[in-house]
C-alpha cells in the first residue's frame, strides 16, 4: 500500500505547519533576490547594448573649464583624418521647467543625413516624414507624454528659448516603450528648432563624433584629434563604458544589501532548522529504523524530503519574481533602481536568462540548507534507538 | 532459538543495567522476562531488538551474534526477523491505520497489491479492519495497541519482542491481548514478554519465566 515515494509524500504532509513556514518564507526570500536580479540584469543588458550604438569618440569643447559649443567647421577638418569613417555633430541640451522643475533632455536631429533617418525610422515604425516636416514637431519620451498630459499639451507644446521668444513645436508621436530607460525623458525635433530652443548659433553643434572602423587606427586617431586643438575634449567609447559600469555598480550596491539582508533571513532559517529537528523528527526516525531502514536510506529520504521542500520553493520564487518583474513591471523594487530624480521612468524590463547566477542562487539555498538538516539528522540516526523512544 | 552469553550493559562507566546474563529462548516458546521497574529487562529486550549494543557479550539469533552486527546487517534483521510492540504508541499519528501498518512493507520489495491484501488479512486478523483508514488520534489505546501488534506482525517475523505491552491498557484490553498472544503463538512463533503486569502470573501458554532483579537474573 506505501512505497517510498508514497511514505514521503506522507512524511511532508505529516509536517505541513512546519513545511508551509518554512515553504513560504523561503519562496517569499528567493522571490526578492531572483526579482533583483532579474531587474539588474535587465538593466545591465539594455545599458551594454545602448553602449553599443555610442560613438568610438566624442568631442567637446572646453574653455577655462566651461563646455562650449564646438563649431562645425571642426566636422569637416575631422572627417580628413585616415581612418575616421563617419563624423557627426550633435545638438542636445537640457531644457528647465522651473514651475515643475523638471528637465527635458532636447535632441536635434537632421533629417537629411541618411544614418540619422534611418536609426529613426527602425525607431518609429511608420514614420511619416513629410507630415513631421510639414510643420515645427517633435517626438517625445513617455515620461514628457505624461507631463504634457497632465498639463494639457495634448497636440503642441510652447518653448521659452534663451531669447524669451516663444517657439510653438507639435507633438507628432510618442517614443515606443522599449526605448524608455534612455528615452524616458527625451524630445527629438529637427536640429534647427533644436538649436533656436537651446539657444545655440546655426554653425554649431554640442559636441561631434567620430566613428573608426579599424581598430588599430584609435590611438593614432585619438592623438590627431589632441593636436588638432588646445582646447579639445576627447570621450571614448571605453570612458562611457566606465560611466555605466560605474552606474551599475552603484546599483549593483542595492542589490548586494538587499542580498546580504535575504542571506541573514535565510541563516536564521537554517539555524531554527538546525535546532528544531525536533522530537517528532527523532521519534519517526527511531520508528522507521526499528521496522529495519538502514541509517542511510533514513538520510536519502530526509534529504529527498527536503530537497523537494526547497526546490519547489525556490522554483515559485522565480516564477513569482519572473511574473513580479516581466509582468508586473516590479512595483517599488523599479523605483529603487530606475529612481524618480526627474520624470518617473516607463521603462518594462525584458527577460535576459541569467543561468549562471540563477543556478548560483539555487546552489546558494540548497546546500546550506540541506547541510542544516542532515548534520541534526545524522546525530538523531546513529544515536541508539533505544535512547530515542526511551 | 536465541542463545545470550555473559551479556553486560554498563552505564558511565561504572553502572551495570545488565550484568552477567546467560538465558535462552527457545523457537516457538513464549518467554516472560518479569521484574520491578528499572530492573534492566527493557535494555535486555533493546539488546535482543538490535536498537541497542551491549557492552560485551553475545546474543546469538540462530546461530549468529547480532550483537557483532554493523548497522545494515542489524536493520536486515529487524526487517526480517523481528516484530517489536512497543509500551508506549510508538505510531504516526497523521497517518491512518493502514498507512501506519504497510509502513513496515515498504522495504520488503513487494507489490502494491499484495502489500494491500497483507494489511487487509492482518486488520482482519486483530479486528481492526473497519479502522483501516481512521487516523491515528481517533483510536482508544486498545485499537492502538492492535495497530502496532499489526504493523510488528505484518512482515511476518519468526520472533516477537514485547515491552511492557499491557502497560497502557485497560484490562479488558489486556486480556484481549493475551488472546493475540495466544494466537501468535498458534502460528510457531518466538515470543518474548518483557513485564511486570501480575496479568501475565499463571498464565498456561507461558514456557519459561526469568526474573530479573538489578541487573542479574535470578
Amino acid at each position: 500500500m506505501l512505497s517510498k515515494i508514497n511514505l514521503l509524500f506522507l512524511l511532508l504532509y505529516s509536517h505541513k505547519h512546519r513545511n508551509i513556514g518554512i515553504f513560504l518564507i523561503l519562496t517569499l526570500l528567493v522571490t526578492l533576490l531572483s526579482s533583483v536580479l532579474f531587474i539588474a540584469s535587465s538593466i545591465k543588458q539594455e545599458l551594454l547594448q545602448t553602449l553599443d550604438s555610442q560613438a568610438d569618440f566624442t568631442v567637446e569643447r572646453y574653455e577655462a573649464g566651461k563646455l562650449l559649443n564646438t563649431p562645425n567647421t571642426w566636422v569637416d577638418e575631422f572627417i580628413k583624418f585616415n581612418g575616421v569613417t563617419n563624423v557627426q555633430g550633435r545638438v542636445y541640451g537640457i531644457h528647465y521647467y522651473e514651475p515643475k522643475e523638471t528637465y527635458f533632455m532636447i535632441v536635434g536631429i537632421d533629417l537629411y543625413e541618411k544614418q540619422v533617418l534611418s536609426t529613426l525610422e527602425d525607431l518609429m515604425d511608420g514614420l511619416d516624414l513629410e507630415k513631421f516636416l510639414s510643420k515645427k514637431s517633435m517626438i517625445i519620451g513617455r515620461g514628457v507624454k505624461e507631463f504634457f498630459d497632465e498639463y494639457q499639451y495634448k497636440d503642441y507644446y510652447i518653448f521659452r528659448p534663451p531669447d524669451r521668444s516663444r517657439e510653438k513645436i507639435y507633438i507628432y508621436d510618442t517614443l515606443p516603450e522599449e526605448s524608455s530607460l534612455i528615452g524616458n525623458d527625451m524630445i527629438l525635433m529637427e536640429i534647427s528648432n533644436a538649436r533656436k530652443i537651446l539657444g545655440m548659433g546655426e554653425n554649431q553643434f554640442s559636441d561631434i563624433i567620430l566613428e573608426v572602423k579599424n581598430e588599430e587606427e584609435m590611438q593614432k586617431v585619438e592623438e590627431k584629434l589632441i593636436l588638432s586643438h588646445f582646447n579639445i575634449r576627447i570621450i571614448k567609447k571605453s570612458d562611457i563604458e566606465k560611466f555605466y559600469v560605474n552606474l551599475f555598480n552603484y546599483k549593483g550596491g542595492i542589490f548586494l544589501s538587499l542580498f546580504l539582508i535575504s542571506l541573514f533571513a535565510f541563516s536564521i532559517i537554517l539555524y531554527q532548522r538546525y535546532s528544531i529537528v525536533s522530537k517528532m523528527d527523532a521519534k519517526e526516525i527511531a520508528l522507521l529504523r526499528m521496522m529495519g531502514w538502514r541509517i542511510k536510506e533514513i538520510i536519502y529520504l530526509k534529504v529527498v524530503e527536503n530537497f523537494l521542500l526547497i526546490s519547489v520553493a525556490y522554483m515559485m520564487g522565480v516564477i513569482f519574481a519572473y511574473l513580479y518583474v516581466f509582468i508586473f513591471d516590479a512595483p517599488l523594487l523599479k523605483d529603487i533602481f530606475l529612481g524618480f530624480k526627474n520624470l518617473e521612468n516607463h521603462v518594462s524590463f525584458h527577460f535576459y536568462p541569467d543561468i549562471e547566477i540563477l543556478s548560483l542562487l539555487y546552489l546558494v539555498f540548497v546546500i546550506p540548507f540541506l547541510i542544516s538538516i542532515l548534520i541534526p539528522l545524522y546525530k538523531i540516526s546513529v544515536t541508539e534507538i533505544q535512547e530515542v523512544i526511551g | 532459538m536465541i542463545e545470550i552469553k555473559e551479556l553486560c550493559k554498563i552505564y558511565d562507566d561504572d553502572f551495570y543495567s545488565l550484568k552477567d546474563i546467560n538465558l535462552l529462548f527457545k523457537t516457538g516458546e513464549l518467554s516472560l522476562i518479569y521484574g520491578e521497574s528499572g530492573s534492566g529487562k527493557s535494555t535486555l529486550l533493546s539488546i535482543i531488538a538490535a536498537i541497542s549494543k551491549p557492552t560485551s557479550g553475545e546474543i546469538r539469533v540462530d546461530g549468529e551474534n547480532i550483537a557483532a552486527y554493523n548497522d545494515y546487517f542489524a536493520s536486515s534483521y529487524r526487517e526480517k526477523q523481528l516484530g517489536f510492540i512497543t509500551q508506549e504508541f510508538h505510531l504516526f499519528e497523521s497517518f491512518s491505520v493502514a498507512q501506519n501498518i504497510s509502513v513496515a512493507l515498504t522495504l520488503s520489495g513487494i507489490s502494491l497489491q499484495e502489500s494491500k491484501e497483507k494489511v487487509l488479512n492482518i486488520a482482519k486478523k486483530l479486528g481492526i479492519e473497519h479502522k483501516l483508514q481512521s487516523k491515528i488520534s481517533s483510536l482508544s489505546g486498545g485499537e492502538k495497541q492492535r495497530c502496532i501488534i499489526a504493523r510488528a506482525l505484518v512482515n511476518e517475523p519468526q520472533i516477537i519482542l514485547c515491552d511492557e505491552p499491557t502497560a497502557n491498557l485497560d484490562r479488558s484490553n489486556a486480556l484481549k491481548f493475551i488472546e493475540i498472544l495466544k494466537e501468535i503463538k498458534r502460528e510457531g512463533k518466538s515470543i518474548i514478554v518483557v513485564t511486570h503486569d501480575t496479568i501475565f502470573d499463571n498464565l498456561d501458554i507461558v514456557d519459561a519465566r526469568f526474573k530479573i532483579k538489578d541487573g542479574v537474573i535470578e
